[in-house]
């Protein structure tokens, strides 16, 4: 349960956001974008600007003038050859935001137009990959086991589909911003921003500006919002900036996107292809796999090995494959950068196979549920990793759950039957009833990040004379309910009352530094850390008070996994979902309702039910909007305005309750994340279940009806 | 132009520019900052405040409007006996919205409650529409309103 003085605030309208920060004096800053998606930049024409208002520009920036991701290197501000429209070229800090805007259209930006690219640039199949095309070819990955050419020669039925999926706009609650507080005696910048990763936006503002680390800050506002994975590393872009002009006027800044402008220019859920290929034997068992994966990463491919060993990896999760041939690429291209997004790399993969197994099990003519059985990785038919713990197998009770709560194999024979018939009588088209459907999907997700080796994660317990317990660390909290999960480890753990116990609030400078809050690390790194920390902490009490105990991340986990090879463990651990989504659909609009949804869960030691359903139920929401709602395309590489007011994410009355069921885990010692789960099987099984009602088969999303009719 | 209007109980009377919306006016000049700005184009239902007891997106009412009206926003929601039954209701259930909906959300609640104590699951899902926000699981936002409609019903039997 929630701490309820917190809970009380929230509702009383006292959180307090970046945009809450009032201060008459600072100064706002508007950014000058790209209007080309393409193009070297050959001059400037400023308009006559008032004495009060600063330009500033590249060549101002006193430290570091990019921000690194490996080898992408973003510019802060970009003069030469920009990449997307939108691309920030200067900054115009003044007292009036709207005198800002309207000085920032008077500034004319000369170009010299390069040819850009949107899409994938894919070459025709026995078409030699053009130039262009390896230009755009930022990452590439390919993993073999077996012998896939041979097996396909024995193959006794081959299958092959392509599968799509498209951007999504993380759609937070506040749109990125940042409050620089200015000092002029203390000379320091003390930066308020909404961001999942504290430490990142230190260190970028220390680079950029060439200062030593204590002349730098940052607070993160106490109250989480529903940022998920979107305030990853763009808030440290958005504090760069900031902290620039507040270092360079020497005043206050604030910087608050509209949400126009936040729609327009910022990540989004990166699209992919995915083109599968397999070879089966005469029982219907997947032999042989071939895949190629294809993301669109944008100007800037911000974590692209991530999101790509994430989906090569999903590919090969759930089933028994001896030979597999898996070719990952990532392309740039000349529109905003795409970034990380909750099931990132696993909910396209897993979208791709789920589907696609759907299609193998409808020409064998078998159920999918037969189909999965026969099919399904188990330590006597192991998966392509080399895993060989039991909990890096799907449990065997995660699929008969679902089946039993739905009663699918029933409802699925009985509405096949009615496809069919349908199929052969296609003047039932015209029936005024509604047709209905019904799809199974399974996943899977990976906790922790592939790249932790490369990321510190540390946190501290302190427990003072009079017995306060303060806990000190970076991560920051998606909701009221894992800051009460942490508080209630210490004060059982400990022996205090829970009113007792603290979660000091994150600021840089006082506070350790945990890494990155993605990809369920809260509740499992830090969660577990903080555990660590307590017994720690508990051992030193004899020595008596003030006592504290620090525990770091333990990276072995990490080094036991080969990037290359793809072998070994990857994750801390794996949690697993099915579900099964039963839909009704109008036959003259082609538009769906979603009737019922069922997930079975393996998520190892669930601390608090409420909240993991309520994670659930998030996920359910997010993924059912990326499936059937939430549309987001360029056109020449610009979002068309009409978009921003037609974009629509799922609401209330989109959904029924859910029914949720969480499996006695074998594992259960272990927490592991849930967070992405509904992001990896509803995709699927949603569109199984639309493609058994509409008699057609769905294979991209977001689903549109134009496309159907 | 000059205006008067009774904000959250009290007279205020000021001169304000005819281009200003009400929701600049709340957050800005009165610094009532629980009426957060969203799309600032009436489409997230962030802002939403009451105006002579009728529901309104504060970012799409020109401030001028309420010019001899009555302006309630969660600041002066939030002392009254039935922002408590809300609230009940709302933590009972363990309904928690972020901060940037829920003051919205706990006056479209009353809005809903001043129509009917027996909102149904549907009415609740439909009418919730209005706020879009990755935050809220819908099934304990339907619980939490009608726990709170049970609490509101009990409260006036009472009396």
């Amino acid at each position: 349960m929630e701490d309820l003085s917190e809970v009380r605030k929230v509702l009383q309208g006292k959180s307090t956001f970046v945009g809450d920060i009032l201060d008459p004096k600072a100064l706002w800053v508007k950014v000058k974008r790209a209007t080309i998606p393409h193009g070297r930049i050959q001059g400037l024409v400023f308009p006559p600007f008032p004495p009060y208002v600063r330009i500033i520009r590249s060549k101002d920036i006193p430290g570091k003038r990019t921000i690194s991701f490996g080898k992408v290197e973003i510019p802060l501000l970009n003069e030469s050859e920009v990449r997307y429209v939108g691309e920030p070229i200067l900054l115009l800090v003044g007292p009036d935001p709207e005198e800002l805007e309207k000085l920032s259209q008077q500034i004319v930006v000369l170009y010299e137009e390069l040819p850009a690219n949107f899409e994938i640039p894919l070459a025709e199949e026995g078409q030699k990959e053009s130039l262009y095309l390896k230009e755009s070819l930022y990452l590439e990955k390919t993993i073999q086991r077996g012998n896939p050419k041979e097996a396909f020669e024995q193959s006794h039925r081959i299958l092959e589909r392509e599968y799509s999926t498209g951007f999504q706009e993380h759609y937070y609650s506040e749109p990125h911003g940042a409050y620089v507080h200015w000092d002029d005696e203390e000379t320091t910048l003390d930066i308020h921003i909404a961001s999942r990763w504290p430490f990142h936006v230190h260190r970028v503002v220390k680079e950029s500006l060439a200062l030593p680390w204590e002349l730098v800050s940052v607070s993160i506002p106490p109250d989480p919002d529903t940022s998920l994975d979107g305030k990853l590393w763009y808030p440290s872009f958005v504090s760069a900036h900031a902290a620039l002009a507040a270092w360079l006027t020497r005043r206050s800044i604030k910087y608050l996107y509209s949400r126009q402008e936040d729609f327009l220019f910022t990540p989004k859920r990166a699209p992919s292809t995915v083109r599968m290929k397999a070879g089966l034997d005469g029982e219907g068992r997947l032999q042989v796999l071939e895949a190629e994966i294809l993301f669109n990463m944008g100007a800037y491919p911000v974590f692209a090995e991530e999101l790509l060993d994430r989906a090569i990896y999903a590919l090969g999760v759930l089933y028994s494959c001896p030979h597999l041939h898996i070719r990952g690429r990532v392309f740039t291209s000349c529109l905003p950068p795409a970034g990380a997004f909750s099931g990132m790399g696993g909910s396209q993969s897993l979208f791709a196979l789920e589907v696609f197994t759907d299609e193998i099990r409808q020409e064998l003519g078998v159920s999918p549920t037969e189909w999965k059985t026969r099919n399904l990785a188990t330590k006597q038919r192991p998966k392509p990793w080399g895993a060989h713990r039991k909990q890096f197998f799907p449990p065997s009770a995660l699929l008969e759950t679902v089946l039993q709560a739905s009663d699918f194999e029933r409802r699925h024979a009985t509405l096949e039957l009615l496809r069919k018939h349908r199929e052969q009588n296609p003047e039932s088209f015209t029936s005024p009833e509604f047709w209905e459907g019904i799809g199974i999907a399974l996943g899977a997700q990976g906790s922790g990040f592939f790249l932790d080796r490369e990321h510190r994660s540390k946190v501290e317990v302190r427990m003072t004379k009079d017995k306060k317990v303060s806990i000190h660390t970076s991560a920051v909290p998606g909701s009221y309910a894992l800051k009460s999960i942490w508080k209630t480890i210490a004060s059982e753990s400990l022996g205090v009352h829970p009113s007792s116990v603290f979660i000091e609030p994150i600021r840089t400078r006082s506070t350790q530094d945990s890494g990155p809050s993605i990809f369920s690390r809260n509740i499992t790194l830090t969660t577990k850390l903080i555990e660590q920390c307590c017994s720690q902490l508990k051992k030193s009490l004899p020595a008596g008070l003030p006592a504290q105990g620090v525990k770091s991340l333990d990276p072995r986990y990490a080094r036991s996994w080969n990037r290359e090879t793809f072998l070994g463990n990857p994750f801390t651990a794996i949690s697993w979902a099915a579900a099964v989504v039963e839909v009704k659909i109008d036959p003259l609009s082609l538009v769906p309702q979603i009737e019922h949804v069922w997930m079975s869960i393996d998520a190892g030691r669930i601390l608090d039910e409420k909240e993991a359903r309520r994670t659930i139920e998030l996920g359910i929401a997010q993924a059912v909007g990326w499936t059937l709602l939430e549309h987001v395309f360029y056109v020449e590489g610009s979002i068309p305005h009409p978009l921003f007011w037609n974009y629509r994410i799922c609401s209330p009355s989109d959904l029924p309750t859910p029914h949720i069921e969480f499996l006695p885990s074998e594992d259960h010692k272990n927490v592991k994340g849930l967070g992405e789960l509904a992001l990896n099987v509803i995709p699927a099984a949603l569109i199984n279940a639309l493609s058994q009602g509409l008699g057609k088969r769905i294979r991209a999303i977001p689903k549109r009806e134009e496309v159907l009719l | 132009m000059i205006i008067t209007l009774d904000l959250n109980g009290k007279e205020e009377t000021l001169d304000i520019d005819p281009s200003l919306r009400l929701i600049h006016l709340l957050r800005n000049t009165f610094g009532l900052l629980g009426t957060k700005e969203g799309c600032l184009h009436g489409h997230c239902g962030y802002c939403l405040v009451f105006l002579n007891d009728q529901l309104v997106l504060s970012c799409l009412t020109p401030a001028f409007s309420t010019h001899r009206g009555k302006v309630v926003t969660i600041e002066g929601f939030r002392g009254t006996p039935e922002y408590y039954d809300i609230e009940k209701g709302f933590l009972e259930v363990q309904y928690t919205p972020c901060g940037f909906c829920a003051s919205a959300r706990v006056l479209l609640t009353h809005a809903i409650l001043q129509e009917t104590l027996h909102p149904t699951e549907q009415m609740i899902r439909k009418r919730f529409t209005a706020i879009l926000c990755r935050c809220t699981d819908p099934s304990r936002l339907v619980a939490g309103v009608q726990r709170a409609a049970a609490i509101r019903r009990h409260r006036q039997h009472a009396v």
